[in-house]
């Protein structure tokens, strides 16, 4: 009672000083309260704490303001707040540019909006901000449960929007709900078809991308546990869909990362610096598209094994993986001298690139002194043991390269060497105490320590990071997470090229034959920091099932939704309208449809099928419009009797028929009838007044 | 030849050219309501009343209304007997089947109200005791448009206890030629046929009641009524008492032209009649432009 | 040529022109339902804003290659057609009818009832018919003085006011319709002729109490042969009639009395305009109806005399109601 007294006390007072504003009504500005909390929710990982406390502070204010208590913010406060909320972004992020400063900055603004607002227009700029934050959310996630999100908070929306039109005595949101829900169902045909056809186009202008630089998975250097900690994550790394046959688990090599450097403990890709020790350029490491490679011989599109076409889950990286190694570039990326995939910004959005795989095998015809270098790089000291059996392995076999290293692979097969998750942490000489103490070990141990071994013997090697495997799916999809990040050796064959060699192979085959759960069944170590993950209940079948279905549509909705872009528009066209111009197509349907959209509606607003009359009175009417073009309206007031007369008075050609027709009408509209005859009459004048 | 018919022409004889208000009259009587005539005098309205009470073989009465006429001389009084020591109850004109009350406006509005209410109630109560009056009981009123000073008006609400008022109005040049050569007027009267007895009034009266009015119908009495209401033609529209009386005036008319059921037609044949004396009009609205504004389909 | 142009381009012009097209288009009635021919539909300034963001989120979606956001966009301009066709929906089929008026003194506000429903006997809910804004839109209210209902399939009586200036007749000009219903993004408006009036009575001016130059103070003349009040009894006269007699006096006294009664009169007033002061006939009129006003909350009994025009004396709200009609349709004295 108080409450309501305070609040039209407050009304009145508002009135005063602003008298031209329509005032927003109390359940719509609940509402709007309830859609700000909605909106942020998937940015709220972004939000610094700062700004997590000023967003609770400024709701909560609101609420106290909408329970009539509590004065609204001056000017001076409201000042206050907008340089406090700039201050907390700058502080976090030490920049208002940027995709998470950014939204921040936006959120932060949507809510200072939120306790200012007072008109409703200010209520419609509000709901409006609300799509933009929506939207934003999206730039980090797009996936179906996003999806599944983005479509309540647009019904919400909408709701809303409708709210703030509602009569202020409708207390009840449930009439704007359904009022709501009711219109976003009927955008969502228009909404289609608008997403299919209206022709894409590529970026206009470079933009700030999310940040992935936090995420799991690949990067440029490699310990001997980085990639073991990797296959902790079940997360999704990419998607491939092979066109064709899929091949099979052991030729499952997606290369990303070559390695050349170690200094004694990690390997890594190397820098700028690295590179010119060995005194080689840019240019020569790497050829963008769609520049022909100086070191890549004419491809021969013949000799194709496989097709396929990947859809890469955002990593923060440049690194396309590719199956086995590739000498042609595609668009927006560049090809290495070692034949891996670039793309020439980092991977911030989920990327779709198809690539042929030919039988190449990266058959180098020559060996460039300074890839030579790199190759053979080792630190001045350290792992002496190591050395010193590379050392009588290299005069034992000389240039029978091929043999040392079945050498060394039949030592790891031979000697009690194990494959783990859970390796014994090594310092110091690493390669040494791994080959010779511990003995357990991960792909990255074997690769490191094979390689070392190959070049401390002279062989020019490197180490190859990617992922081997994958599950295959329905579809000719193989599926591919971060567990499947594995290590792996190629070698210099003169003659020949560089060679891949799998040192994991050998000690534990059913790694790579069946992947990283077989291979380390026994130990239990599978995922095992990770309860939640679906992927870890594999074995328990509804689990599986369900797990396996939701992959299904999560992939679906990849390929055809997010991956629906300029090419895959202009594919769907091509093989839809062959030999026809896309975007003329394109244009014409979308002219075609949204013209037919228009028609449907239009019919449907005007709902000409709806009677608004009894059969008896419409028949009559006709009737009447029939007269009237013939110049002998009947006047409101007129009974249908003396409209008959008049009609006989006025034009007796028509006399006979006005009063058989007016006879019927005066039957069924007037007079007592027995229900029989009635449709009879009723036929009888639909007969008589329609001709 | 119906009976009514016959009443009509057997009326006609008696008034020649003005079938519609003799029409109209026995409307109102088939309809159980009373008729208010506003006419100057020696426009026939005791011819009128006094054929209407011939043809259908009613006794009828003749009131006089002036200023110092009491209620008493209307109902009837008791007269103390000396011989018997009692009260005797000398009953009024009032106690007769067809009262004709001439120039109603002259009586006190207290003597009028007593006629008003005896016609409403059907009963009369003099000394504290309910005396019923004959049946069926049928009141012709007459006032005087012109000449109004010394008069009572009659106020509003006693105007709707008459179901109709008419005009008379002067007669066309060959009913009057022919009255005067006195093949029409006061002079036929006593050689009109006795068509019917009270008994048979009462019959007709309850077949007017089965006539049937349909659903478009009733939903266009209802706009009619409501129309009157709105708008700024009347000073107040038509009460729901009105209404029924319409509807039944409208029954009785339908009847009258011998078919079981009501047409718009018969509404509109009435309405002037039934709602032209409850209605005072403001800016310029009339009965007429009502009926022609009215949809009588109601399509819109 | 020049002529013709200057013709088009003058507003004056211009507004007859479109007022005669208006006119054809939406003639004169007393009960109109909206439809095509009567409805114009355009966005609001929020529609054309709701595009703006639809137009930003596209672009996001272009620079991101963010599917999604596309999605949003073009959900949102799907939305805003879908709007159109609601917001158009909102108000087609529905009817306004003219009902009675409030008559009011010049320089008050005329009340005017409008009903806002649907159209009769239709078939099945209807969507919609909420937030419709009915009235003569002038500067004096904040919100244009349109009022807000929402019929929702009913029907609604509306009370709308206008500003009035001169007695007499008053018809309001066209009346507003519009609804934003239910997004706000689109207006539906129309501008519907109704055939409504209300009668604007002179404007009220501070008066004297009124007494007749005649006034013999406030007593009452008494008028013989009335029949209202007792007066007395009287021995019988052998014209008397037999219902004056006092039967009971007779019973109980063998003595013949009549009862005498009378009749009350009071004094009539006369409002005549000839007499009335003021500089010109609209302030005679004026102090005439001021008058009439202050009269009706007495006792006082009064006639009113315009020239040729004479309204019998009589008292209460009425009566002054009908002083009044005839005051604001005065005419002016014949000449």
């Amino acid at each position: 009672m108080l409450n309501s007294l305070l609040n039209k006390e407050w009304l009145r007072r508002k009135r005063k000083t602003a008298p031209a504003v329509a005032p927003v009504t109390r359940a719509a500005s609940f509402s709007l309260v309830f859609i700000l909390v909605l909106v942020c929710l998937p940015l709220a990982p972004l939000l610094p704490a700062g700004t997590w406390v000023l967003v609770s502070l400024v709701v909560g204010w609101r609420l106290i303001l909408l329970r009539a208590r509590g004065a609204h913010p001056g000017k001076l406060i409201r000042t206050l707040l907008v340089v406090v909320a700039l201050a907390l972004v700058l502080l976090h992020y030490g920049t208002l540019l940027g995709l998470e400063a950014g939204a921040t900055t936006l959120v932060s603004a949507y809510t200072l909006k939120l306790l200012e607002m007072r008109s409703r227009r200010d209520a419609l700029v509000l709901s409006f901000m609300g799509f933009f934050v929506v939207v934003t959310g999206l730039l980090f996630s797009q996936s179906i449960a996003m999806t599944g999100y983005l479509l309540v908070c647009l019904v919400a929306l909408v709701s809303v929007l409708v709210g703030l039109h509602q009569p202020g005595t409708q207390t009840d949101i449930g009439p704007a709900l359904r009022t709501g829900l009711l219109l976003s169902a009927q955008a969502l045909p228009l909404m289609v078809i608008l997403f299919v056809l209206v022709p894409r186009i590529p970026p206009l202008w470079a933009v700030p991308h999310p940040d992935n630089s936090a995420r799991t998975g690949l990067s440029d250097e490699m310990a001997p546990g980085d990639i073991a900690r990797l296959s902790q994550s079940g997360e999704l790394a990419f998607r491939a869909t092979f066109t064709g046959e899929v091949p099979p688990p052991e030729q499952r090599y997606w290369r990303a990362v070559v390695m050349y450097w170690f200094d004694g403990r990690r390997w890594s890709q190397g820098d700028q610096k690295d590179w010119q020790k060995v005194g080689v350029a840019e240019e020569e490491l790497i050829s963008w598209y769609p520049q022909k490679p100086a070191w890549a011989p004419e491809q021969s599109s013949a000799n194709v094994d496989y097709r396929y076409d990947i859809i890469l889950e955002p990593s923060g990286r440049p690194w396309l993986p590719v199956l086995g190694p590739v000498n042609t570039a595609v668009q927006g990326t560049g090809l290495t001298r070692d034949w891996r995939l670039l793309s020439r910004d980092n991977v911030d959005l989920l990327r779709q690139y198809s690539m042929p795989s030919s039988g190449f095998q990266g058959m180098d015809a020559e060996l460039p002194t300074w890839l030579k270098a790199a190759s053979l790089q080792l630190p001045a000291t350290g792992n002496a043991r190591a050395r010193q059996w590379a050392e009588e392995l290299a005069s034992q076999y000389g240039s029978n390269t091929p043999a040392l290293v079945s050498v060394v692979l039949r030592h790891f097969r031979e000697q009690d060497y194990y494959y783990t998750l859970r390796p014994p942490t090594l310092s110091g000489n690493t390669i040494d105490a791994f080959l010779f103490d511990t003995r357990r070990g991960f792909c990255a141990h074997y690769a490191g320590a094979l390689t070392f071994i190959l070049r401390a013997a002279g062989i020019p090697s490197r180490v190859v990071a990617g992922y081997q495997g994958g599950e295959v799916k329905e579809g000719g999809v193989v599926q591919v997470r971060q567990f499947d990040a594995h290590a792996w050796v190629e070698y210099w064959q003169a003659g020949y090229g560089w060679q891949r060699v799998d040192p994991t192979a050998a000690v534990a085959p059913e790694r790579v034959e069946q992947g990283l759960e077989q291979a380390v069944a026994e130990e239990g170590s599978f995922l095992e920091g990770n309860l939640f993950s679906p992927v870890r209940y594999r074995h328990i079948d509804w689990v599986n099932t369900l797990r396996l279905q939701y992959e299904q549509l999560e992939y679906q909705w990849q390929r055809l939704v997010l991956s629906y872009d300029e090419d895959a528009q202009k594919d769907l066209f091509k093989d839809l309208f062959p030999g026809k111009d896309t975007l003329t197509v394109l244009l014409q349907l979308l002219v075609i449809t949204v013209l037919l959209v228009m028609v449907i509606s239009l019919i449907w607003v005007t709902r000409p099928w709806q009677q608004k009359l009894a059969p008896a009175d419409r028949y009559y009417q006709q009737f009447c419009q029939r007269m009237k073009r013939k110049g002998l309206p009947r006047h409101p007031g007129e009974g249908p009797e003396d409209y008959a007369l008049r009609i006989k008075r006025e034009r007796p050609e028509w006399g006979q028929k006005a009063q058989e027709v007016t006879e019927l009408y005066i039957r069924l509209a007037y007079a007592n009838q027995e229900p029989q005859s009635h449709e009879a009459t009723l036929q009888q004048l639909k007969r008589l007044a329609c001709i | 030849m119906t009976l009514t018919d016959q009443v009509l022409s057997g009326l006609s004889q008696a008034i020649s050219g003005k079938p519609q208000q003799l029409r109209l009259a026995l409307c109102c009587l088939l309809a159980r309501g009373h008729l208010l005539i506003e006419d100057v005098p020696g426009m026939g309205k005791t011819t009128l009343a006094h054929a209407l009470a011939r043809v259908t073989g009613l006794d009828w009465r003749r009131v006089q209304f002036t200023s110092d006429l009491l209620p008493a001389d209307i109902l009837g009084v008791s007269i103390f007997e000396r011989t018997s020591s009692t009260f005797r109850f000398q009953p009024g004109p009032v106690f007769t089947q067809l009262l004709l009350a001439d120039e109603i406006n002259r009586a006190t509005p207290r003597t009028q109200s007593a006629l008003l209410e005896a016609m409403e109630e059907g009963q009369v109560s003099v000394e504290g005791e309910s005396r019923r009056l004959p049946e069926p009981f049928f009141v012709i009123a007459t006032r005087n448009p012109v000449n109004q000073s010394g008069t009572f008006p009659l106020p509003e609400s006693q105007l709707d206890r008459f179901l109709m008022r008419i005009e008379l109005g002067y007669p066309d040049p060959a009913s009057e030629r022919a009255m005067l050569s006195g093949q029409t007027g006061r002079t036929v009267l006593s050689s009109l046929p006795v068509l019917m007895d009270d008994q048979q009034l009462r019959t007709l009266q309850q077949q007017v009641d089965q006539v049937q009015a349909s659903e478009r119908l009733l939903d266009y009495l209802q706009r009619l009524v409501a129309a009157t209401r709105e708008g700024d033609r009347f000073v107040c529209g038509l009460s729901p008492r009105a209404a029924l009386a319409l509807l039944g005036a409208a029954r009785a008319w339908a009847f009258l032209a011998g078919r079981d059921y009501v047409l718009p037609e018969d509404v509109q044949a009435v309405f002037p009649a039934v709602a032209g004396h409850r209605l005072q009009s403001r800016a310029g609205g009339s009965v007429a432009s009502l009926l022609a504004e009215v949809d009588v389909t109601g399509s819109a | 040529m020049k002529s013709f142009l200057s013709q088009i381009l003058l507003p004056q012009a211009f507004r007859n022109r479109w007022q005669r097209w208006l006119d054809r288009r939406i003639p004169l009635a007393r009960s109109i339902t909206l439809n095509q021919k009567s409805l114009f539909i355009l966005p609001t300034a929020a529609g054309y804003g709701f595009l703006l963001v639809a137009l930003l989120i596209f672009l996001a979606g272009v620079n991101y290659r963010n599917s999604l956001s596309y999605g949003v966009a073009f959900f949102m301009v799907a939305l805003f057609q879908v709007a159109l066709w609601q917001t158009w929906r909102n108000l087609a089929g529905l009817t306004l009818t003219a009902r009675h008026g409030y008559s009011v003194h010049a320089g008050q506000r005329a009340r005017l009832v409008v009903t806002v429903g649907s159209e009769q006997s239709g078939t099945g809910k209807r969507f919609g018919g909420l937030g419709v804004m009915v009235g003569w839109p002038d500067g004096s209210q904040p919100n244009g003085n349109l009022v807000r209902v929402d019929p929702q399939g009913q029907n609604v009586d509306v009370e709308l006011t206008c500003a009035t200036e001169n007695r007499g007749v008053l018809r309001p000009g066209r009346l507003r319709v519009e609804t934003t219903w239910p997004l706000g993004l689109f207006r539906t408006w129309s501008w519907v002729a109704l055939d409504q009036s209300v009668l604007v009575w002179p404007s009220l001016i501070p008066v004297e109490p009124f007494n007749a130059s005649s006034s013999q103070g406030e007593g009452h003349q008494s008028v013989a042969g009335g029949m209202d009040d007792f007066d007395g009894f009287r021995s019988f006269q052998p014209t008397d009639s037999a219902a004056q007699v006092d039967w009971k006096v007779w019973a109980r006294s063998d003595e013949l009395v009549v009862r005498q009664f009378h009749g009350l009169a009071g004094d009539d007033l006369w409002l005549d305009l000839a007499q009335a002061p003021g500089r010109d006939i609209e302030q005679q009129l004026s102090w005439l109806a001021s008058q009439c006003v202050a009269l009706s909350s007495t006792q006082a009994i009064w006639g009113l005399k315009l020239g040729e025009i004479v309204i019998a004396p009589s008292q209460g709200g009425s009566h002054c109601q009908q002083c009044l009609d005839a005051l604001a349709r005065f005419s002016g004295p014949q000449e």
